[in-house]
């Protein structure tokens, strides 16, 4: 496939920018700790309905990790203007927002893993379906990512993109966020029910949805 | 002008306005294949937007470019894979060595032997010792033969370089000079950005003058190059008292 090999190149450089600067990792991640830190002091751990609190606080602090991670990344390839070799490059459009998507899934993933178990155990949370809040969390990022990474694209050229970004790309994942809240909601309570199946097709709806915009989009914002 | 060789650039009629301000109007060019050209003009004649728009990073307002026959914008990957770019930027990552930022593009331009190419492009710009280096350490005269050897990795048949002697020094720019000579093969288009009207008559066979977004002057550089210079620096005086 045309895509993959560019995509997964411009994927392997990014992770290895990471490794060399740790810059989304490092500060995204502490950053996401704090946020997490301070709202199993803001936020009841005990009671009915802790289950739906703790999920929100969950995905408002993957949203934040995911916004600040994709704007940092994007933002390096303005630097010394690198987006322009990549666009001069016989890499196919598609392939570009491909590999930044790829990069982007990987770092957040990185800090859900990281900030996940210290959430669990903040907030005195027992997982009751592990199946269910993997899958949450797989379909949730992605749509958060494919979204991110397109509208980190449009911000990129423009003054203020880190105000702008969120601006951008948080009424757009309402939909997703909602569905992602009530899938790990129910994977905290272990309460596999007819609709979170629906969340869950809700969000395979939106990722592919968004997946197939932006990789029509994408090209055209590659264009000066 | 007849049929152009494989491998020539043609712009018709190419405009690129900025909101009301035309950076480029009405251009109509033909370079051969073969063909080693230098632009250039007053700061703000439009000799980047040429070249970006030739390149493919900008598209034009109106008009047409085509390399090889082939429409910039229609162009494919393989059509890409044939033009080679130095920039006013590097295009590099700081935090990349230089052979990590010449790995990675030379497997993003599908190069089949990336680490010999990195090699052999290294050799060929005077950058093996920095090879290993970050190359936000880099001088900025090394800065920029790497980024001149990331053009020139996937050994490209159109080579568009914008301002390549910005930051050299003497000695540098000596074996810039030199190495775009060496460039210019009859399977080659080489268009090179100048300020220094003494380089343009001294290795480009042909100087394209712009002025406010259009072509003021057209000439072969071998005949009388003497003229073309006098001739060039009149233009830019009467632009400066304009």
């Amino acid at each position: 496939m045309t895509w993959m090999t560019p995509a997964a190149t411009i994927a392997a450089k990014d992770l290895r920018l990471e490794i060399k600067t740790r810059d989304v990792v490092a500060s995204v991640g502490l950053f996401v700790l704090l946020v997490v830190v301070t709202a199993s002091f803001a936020f009841p751990t005990t009671g009915d309905g802790r289950e739906g609190v703790a999920a929100g606080v969950l995905w408002m602090a993957f949203l934040f990790a995911a916004l600040l991670g994709m704007g940092r990344s994007m933002a390096l390839e303005k630097e010394e203007g690198c987006l322009e070799g990549l666009i001069v490059s016989p890499a196919p459009r598609e392939a570009i927002f491909l590999g930044k998507l790829f990069a982007n899934l990987g770092f957040t993933f990185v800090v859900e893993l990281l900030i996940l178990p210290v959430f669990v155990v903040l907030l005195g949370l027992q997982v009751g379906t592990m199946a269910l809040l993997v899958l949450a969390t797989l379909l949730g990022t992605l749509g958060l990512a494919t979204v991110g990474t397109l509208f980190s694209a449009m911000a990129v050229n423009t003054r203020g993109r880190e105000a702008i970004l969120p601006l951008l790309v948080m009424p757009v994942s309402v939909p997703v966020m909602i569905a992602a809240v009530k899938s790990t909601e129910a994977a905290f309570a272990g309460d596999w029910t007819s609709s979170t199946v629906s969340w869950l097709l809700l969000m395979v709806g939106y990722d592919a949805l968004f997946l197939l915009v932006a990789l029509a989009t994408f090209p055209h914002l590659m264009e000066e | 002008m007849g049929s152009l060789p494989e491998l020539g650039i043609r712009l018709r009629g190419v405009s690129k306005a900025f909101g009301s301000q035309f950076a480029l109007s009405r251009i109509d060019l033909d370079v051969q294949q073969g063909s080693y050209v230098a632009i250039m003009g007053a700061n703000g004649a439009g000799k980047s937007t040429l070249l970006k728009i030739i390149s493919g990073l900008a598209v034009p307002t109106k008009g047409t470019v085509t390399i090889a026959g082939i429409e910039m914008r229609k162009a494919g990957p393989k059509l890409r894979a044939l033009v080679g770019v130095v920039g006013h930027e590097s295009m590099l990552y700081l935090d990349l060595t230089a052979r990590e930022n010449l790995m990675f593009h030379a497997r993003l331009f599908g190069v089949r032997e990336p680490r010999e190419a990195v090699e052999i492009a290294a050799e060929r710009l005077a950058v093996r010792r920095s090879l290993d280096r970050p190359v936000r350490v880099l001088s900025r005269g090394t800065k920029q033969r790497v980024s001149l050897a990331r053009a020139l990795l996937h050994d490209p048949a159109v080579i568009l370089l914008d301002e390549p002697y910005t930051g050299l020094d003497e000695a540098a720019a000596l074996s810039l000079s030199s190495l775009l000579e060496d460039l210019n093969t009859p399977e080659r288009v080489l268009m090179v950005t100048l300020h220094d009207v003494a380089r343009a008559i001294s290795g480009p066979q042909r100087l394209v003058v712009l002025s406010a977004g259009r072509i003021v002057l057209d000439t072969p550089t071998h005949e009388r190059s003497e003229d073309v210079a006098d001739t060039y620096l009149e233009l830019l005086k009467a632009e400066a008292r304009r």
